[in-house]
């Protein structure tokens, strides 16, 4: 009974969180405000940074630690992936499904 | 609001395919759609229509809000990492047990 | 797909184009679309459409992991160098009065270090992507 509403009550709940995340974003469930952090970034952007693109100001310098630290991701992925590629094969190999018939 | 539909279809479709595909490749390529569709979703929805491109040229028109791109690149770089490094366990996987099947892989780790 | 002489001839072509298109959009990052992440990309998928020449040279991994710590490190440093001059942590490490021509040069500096890094960092990747595929 409980397996077979599973998936049905997923999607449901799923999509209601989806719908209330939705409630956060301006313009759609509440009234838009009066000002948001991009109006002052384009308002600013150009005599706090010095950079025209205002993408560039707010990575570069409103958040350069967010950025710092998504470079840093980078390299611990491709340390990973280096890892990864080193690793020695285990001796118990199963391929092409020989391994089913052990115990 | 048509785009609204189209990724509320595409993040429909992601979480589908994550919870039904039984190839770890296809996981994979839904966990990139499911990541689209989230990218598309910040850079459409905050966005106002008469709106340029946030780099300013000396006139002054009516830009489009600069900080959900500067977020999205992030999230762009941080699942090519994750896509980087899922691919390559898989194709460890494949090379030590010679399937992708998830169900298969399981058994494999039950019976050790 | 390997053998075909018209790919390799374009590939040819098409991989020093690549590496200014990526140059490029690395250091006129300030001023117009680009930045370091998007041309380090750039960068590194010219180092995939090489896959097409044959004689290429063959490059060593270590030097790129090494390129990336390194340069990891430097990003760190120049954040951490703001707090020194300006008293804050992460922003520019010119100071405010100073004009705007010669503040831009931190953001050159700072755009060189992660498109640099960024390109290794994938060219890495993908060279043990084509590694573990043969």
């Amino acid at each position: 009974m409980i397996k077979k509403i599973r998936t049905p009550l997923l999607i449901i709940m799923l999509i209601f969180i989806f719908l209330f995340s939705l409630s956060g974003i301006p313009g759609i469930l509440e009234e838009e405000p009066d000002s948001t952090i991009g109006d002052l970034v384009i308002e600013r952007g150009y005599s706090d940074t010095s950079s025209k693109n205002l993408v560039a100001a707010i990575l570069l310098d409103y958040r350069l630690f967010d950025s710092v630290f998504e470079a840093a991701i980078l390299l611990i992925s491709a340390a990973g992936v280096l890892y990864m590629t080193r690793l020695p094969l285990k001796d118990k190999t199963m391929k092409g499904g020989k391994g089913n018939e052990r115990q | 609001m048509p785009m609204l539909t189209l990724i509320l279809l595409m993040i429909g479709l992601g979480i589908y395919g994550m919870a039904t595909s039984r190839h770890l490749i296809k996981s994979v390529i839904f966990l990139n759609v499911l990541e689209a569709s989230v990218i598309l979703f910040f850079l459409r929805l905050f966005t106002s229509d008469p709106g340029a491109v946030p780099i300013l040229n000396g006139n002054n028109g009516a830009y489009v809000d600069p900080l959900p791109q500067a977020l999205m690149i992030t999230a762009i770089v941080i699942g090519a990492s994750v896509t980087a490094l899922t691919l390559m366990m898989s194709i460890k996987l494949y090379h030590q047990y010679g399937t992708l099947d998830w169900k298969t892989l399981l058994e494999v780790e039950d019976r050790q | 797909m390997k053998d075909s002489d018209s790919i390799r001839c374009i590939a040819r072509i098409l991989y020093p184009f690549m590496l200014l298109f990526g140059c490029y959009i690395i250091i006129f990052g300030d001023v117009s679309p680009g930045g370091g992440f998007q041309g380090g990309v750039i960068l590194a998928t010219a180092r995939l459409v090489t896959l097409y020449i044959p004689e290429k040279a063959d490059i060593d991994v270590e030097i790129f992991n090494l390129a990336e710590k390194l340069l990891f490190l430097l990003l760190l440093l120049l954040g951490l160098l703001s707090l020194f001059t300006v008293g804050g942590l992460f922003t520019n490490v010119l100071s405010a009065e100073l004009p705007h021509e010669i503040r831009r040069w931190f953001l050159v500096i700072l755009n060189l270090a992660i498109g640099i890094k960024v390109s290794s960092g994938l060219t890495l990747i993908f060279t043990q992507f084509v590694k573990e595929g043969e």
